[in-house]
């Protein structure tokens, strides 16, 4: 039994429970685990969710220590709590492995005010990366002869591999997604219907899962 | 033949894929020598290619071991970064000393930054709502019980638990505890869990 | 104090509270504490487990854990010593004792809540309060007036008194002469699983094991032993209307079953041989022994090789007559009865498992050559389950099936070789430190299995008495009454008492078993001198 405990959002005029905000973040979850490459940021629903931890944890400690309400609302915590520091860690590794891909997509993001990074996320990603810089340069590179030392930073990043296929369901119906063609030249158009499973490359769906109209699964 | 040594550099990095090997200093050491030995060539021989074309492939080829040997000794140091890296997300911040003694001394110095960092990170997180940050160091497995048995397989001294009872961990007693409290002594590999 | 209502009074004072759990060396603890420890995880009841092999082992034990702990629930051991006096815990730590061990100490029953007894045998006969205990205000009295009257009362006071003394001292003599056991403390910790409501069949398949115990050790009478197992008995058979058709998971069933130890992993003539309950009277330390025994299986219509074969690999058709084959054969070598109800564990895709199987394995680890006690302890805590593949069985049955044979060549040495040394009203036999039986005969329950097949193999009219080498300097020395199977109550724990305080030799009372001490060996002649002179 979730707590039904409306929240009001400044901006919005909508409530939105415990219950819908649960939801979305392990969807988010469920997405950031199997996307390929990193995906905006919900760190409202994050924070949202630890008010909520909070709130339900003092409420359980009234109650008397035996009562079997309180141990099932202490696993529910611990599995939110687990969702929560799991889509924070899958994040931080992505963000770990295609660092410096990222850094410069998100300078470029940054201006356009579509961040998909937290600014404390950002912040470890250019300290992360400095520190991995200074460290080669210190081991090596300032070592090794001449034209050498340069970290080509361009040759060292790693991409992330868009072409992979995922699993998918359609929450909504969506027409006219293009599927290119690597090898022949005979390009796909389809529709996908609300409730439809399948499994694509990741790419075309790419922008369908950032905006919320397709499922990972 | 050129590029051999750092062959073998990435042989003995992959050799463990689980746990890390001392940092070798040695044969760094010899591979730096040989660059520097081959551009030495190099840069002799290209001052002297421009009279004879016929050495450009020599400098060619050691241009090309050159970079080999460049990019083969990052990803040797590249691959000791991740390993060290889970070693973060196991141990936490303070290595034990048999550990602390594979890396080097500027391993360690990344180490150490990158431990800050991680903490920085973890402290800024909830700040807008009165968390002290989050430890995501901890439930690194989904949760399957509130309590579990847990065997102690050293003696650990006092573990004191959040509501305030303390508990002396002999060896071989059993105890039935709160995951959350076992969880850091059962990676530090002090209690066991039984199924 | 006594507890009367097991849930209320027990469970429910435990709910929400962390627990110190102190559990014997022996099968029946580790039974009950499995059910316990099941009950205890149920509720999410936190608790501390911590084995204890005797009286200074539970002593450091609590010292240890005492920290913040306010319940105590101490299984088979505690109940015969005096709690409080020993371990001086706090004031508002409660001791919760269930303890088969008997006579309970006098100041555990009339202790004023601080140690709770969890369960009454009623053929216990606790002397009154008023017998034991007296006010010692009346001796200050002076006597009111003065003259010849005064003079009389107080010696009539004097002389009550001494007769009161002297019962209250024939009192305690009787009530402490025998040591025995009582209910096996699985079936009262079974009771609890019932009551709330957790009773399944791993509880059931632990209080099996408890019960087979006590049969197997000859702990307490056949008798009683039917008694002990009758609710038992009664939640099995429930259980077995309840999914009579499709075998799911695993269940206990009450069959007639050949008590032969270890037989399923084991050959048929390994275990006629190696069986305590029929071994003995085969008399295979006689030449005549070995030809009685292939006379036996020919009678039975076994070939053979067919009995040397593991029982797996047998034939089939022998596997099926085993039973009504042996009870054919038996009368006729004056062997005793070789098949009684037991308690089988059924298993879906694994061969049934007896539970005096399980017995002799926890045995095995809890006593194993090699294994430290606190390791053995956790493997035979593992072998219990019912649910799960676990080496600690196996572990066990094979610790057993050596530890079995090593006693069956000893006991066979030692009587074919004299050994057996007859010494006024009682025999005793000395195992020799180096022989490699030693080393399985080390802890007394293995030893208690020696002395009672010695013992029935001279007849078992007399009291008998074991001793085996622990460590370098010192022996452990058991008492077997006379007559064991059927009146297992042990005079040999006050005996031995008397005899250590009149030969001074430094016995160490140390076990919660009564009948079984450790001493140095070399005033071992002395001490059974004493011993002698005592039971002459």
């Amino acid at each position: 039994m979730d707590p039904i405990d409306d929240i009001e959002l400044s901006e919005e005029e909508e409530e939105i429970t415990a219950e819908t905000v649960l939801k979305t973040l392990q969807s988010a979850w469920q997405n950031e685990r199997l996307a390929p490459e990193i995906l905006p940021h919900h760190n409202d629903m994050v924070e949202c969710m630890l008010g909520q931890i909070q709130h339900m944890e003092r409420n359980i400690n009234k109650l008397p220590k035996t009562d079997l309400r309180a141990s099932i609302h202490k696993m529910e915590l611990s599995r939110i709590k687990f969702i929560i520091c799991n889509y924070l860690r899958t994040r931080l590794n992505k963000i770990e492995k295609y660092c410096i891909h990222i850094i410069n997509e998100e300078r470029q993001r940054m201006e356009s005010g579509t961040n998909y990074l937290t600014p404390a996320e950002f912040k470890y990603a250019q300290e992360y990366l400095l520190n991995m810089e200074s460290h080669l340069k210190n081991v090596v590179l300032d070592k090794m002869p001449g034209n050498m030392q340069t970290l080509e930073l361009n040759k060292m990043a790693i991409y992330p591999n868009l072409q992979t296929h995922v699993f998918l369901k359609a929450n909504d119906t969506v027409s006219c997604v293009v599927l290119e063609d690597l090898v022949g030249d005979q390009d796909e158009e389809i529709d996908l219907e609300e409730g439809s499973q399948h499994i694509l490359q990741y790419k075309p769906v790419a922008d369908l899962v950032k905006t919320g109209k397709v499922q990972l699964v | 033949m050129f590029a051999e040594k750092v062959i073998e550099l990435l042989k003995e990095a992959e050799r463990n894929p689980d746990t890390i090997d001392p940092f070798n200093d040695e044969k760094i050491r010899q591979i730096l020598e040989e660059m520097h030995l081959l551009f030495k060539m190099n840069m002799n021989d290209a001052n002297a290619t421009n009279e004879n074309k016929s050495l450009w492939t020599t400098v060619q080829v050691r241009h090309s071991a050159l970079e080999r040997n460049k990019r083969c000794l990052l990803a040797y140091l590249y691959d000791r970064m991740k390993k060290i890296k889970t070693l973060r997300w196991e141990f936490g911040s303070v290595l034990p000393p048999d550990v602390r003694e594979l890396l080097s001394d500027e391993e360690y110095q990344w180490f150490s930054k990158y431990s800050t960092n991680l903490a920085s990170y973890m402290r800024s997180l909830g700040q807008d709502i009165g968390y002290s940050g989050i430890d995501l160091t901890e439930n690194l497995k989904p949760p399957k019980s509130l309590y579990i048995e847990v065997l102690c397989m050293a003696d650990h001294g006092k573990l004191e638990l959040e509501d305030g009872d303390v508990i002396t961990l002999k060896r071989n007693s059993r105890h039935f505890l709160p995951t959350a409290e076992c969880q850091t002594l059962i990676r530090q590999g002090v209690l066991k869990q039984i199924v | 104090m006594f507890i009367e209502d097991l849930r209320n009074d027990f469970y429910n004072v435990l709910l929400g509270n962390r627990v110190l759990l102190l559990v014997h060396y022996d099968v029946d603890a580790i039974c009950t504490c499995k059910i316990l420890q099941g009950l205890f995880k149920c509720d999410n009841i936190s608790y501390t487990l911590v084995p204890v092999g005797g009286v200074s082992e539970l002593k450091t034990a609590y010292e240890e854990n005492n920290e913040e702990i306010k319940f105590v629930v101490l299984v088979n051991c505690g109940g015969t010593i005096d709690l409080v006096d020993i371990l001086q815990p706090e004031e508002d730590v409660v001791f919760f004792v269930l303890d088969s061990h008997k006579p309970t100490d006098i100041c555990n029953v009339y202790s004023d809540g601080q140690v709770r007894l969890v369960y009454k045998d009623t053929e216990e006969n606790i002397p009154n309060f008023d017998d034991i205990f007296r006010d010692d205000d009346e001796e200050e009295e002076e006597p009111e007036g003065s003259g010849l009257e005064a003079l009389e009362a107080t010696v009539e006071k004097r002389r009550a008194r001494r007769a009161w003394e002297e019962r209250r001292h024939t009192l305690m003599f009787n009530y402490t002469q025998f040591s025995y056991y009582g209910k096996p403390s699985a079936c009262v910790a079974l009771n609890l699983a019932w009551l709330i409501s957790r009773c399944g069949w791993p509880a059931l398949w632990a209080a099996s094991v408890a019960a087979a115990s006590h049969v197997a050790l000859h702990a307490r009478a056949p008798a009683q032993c039917l008694l002990d197992t009758d609710t038992l008995h009664r939640h099995i058979a429930g259980g077995q209307h309840a999914d009579a058709t499709k075998i799911t998971s695993c269940r206990v069933v009450l069959e007639k079953d050949v008590w032969l130890p270890l037989y399923r992993s084991w050959s048929v003539e390994a275990a006629l041989r190696h069986s305590p309950a029929i071994g003995p009277h085969l008399k295979l330390h006689t030449l005549a022994g070995a030809a009685r025994l292939r006379q036996l299986l020919a009678d039975m219509g076994f070939p053979l090789q067919q009995a040397r074969q593991a029982y797996r690999s047998m034939d089939v058709e022998l596997r099926r007559c085993l039973l009504s084959a042996l009870e054919a054969a038996a009368p006729k070598h004056k062997l005793p009865a070789p098949s009684r109800a037991a308690f089988i564990l059924q298993r879906p895709h694994a061969p049934p498992r007896p539970a005096h199987d399980i017995v002799y394995a926890i045995l095995g680890l809890i006593e194993h050559e090699n294994m430290s006690k606190g390791e053995g302890f956790q493997h035979a805590l593992a072998s219990l389950d019912t649910e799960g593949v676990s080496d600690s069985a196996r572990l066990g049955l094979e610790a057993a099936q050596r530890s079995l044979e090593a006693v069956t060549r000893l006991v066979n040495a030692t009587l074919s070789g004299r050994r057996l040394h007859l010494a006024g009203p009682f025999s005793y036999f000395i195992v020799q430190e180096g022989t490699p039986e030693a080393r399985f005969v080390r802890g007394p329950l293995w030893l208690g299995v020696a002395a009672r097949w010695a013992s029935s193999a001279c007849g078992g009219t007399r009291p008998l008495l074991a001793s085996a080498p622990v460590d370098d300097n010192n022996c452990l020395l058991l008492g077997v009454p006379p007559r064991f199977d059927q009146e297992p109550r042990n005079l040999f724990g006050a005996a031995f008492e008397q005899a250590a305080r009149k030969s001074g030799a430094s016995v160490s009372l140390e076990l919660l078993d009564a009948s079984v001490v450790t001493l140095p060996t070399a005033q071992r002649p002395q001490f059974l001198d004493a011993l002698t002179a005592l039971l002459a």
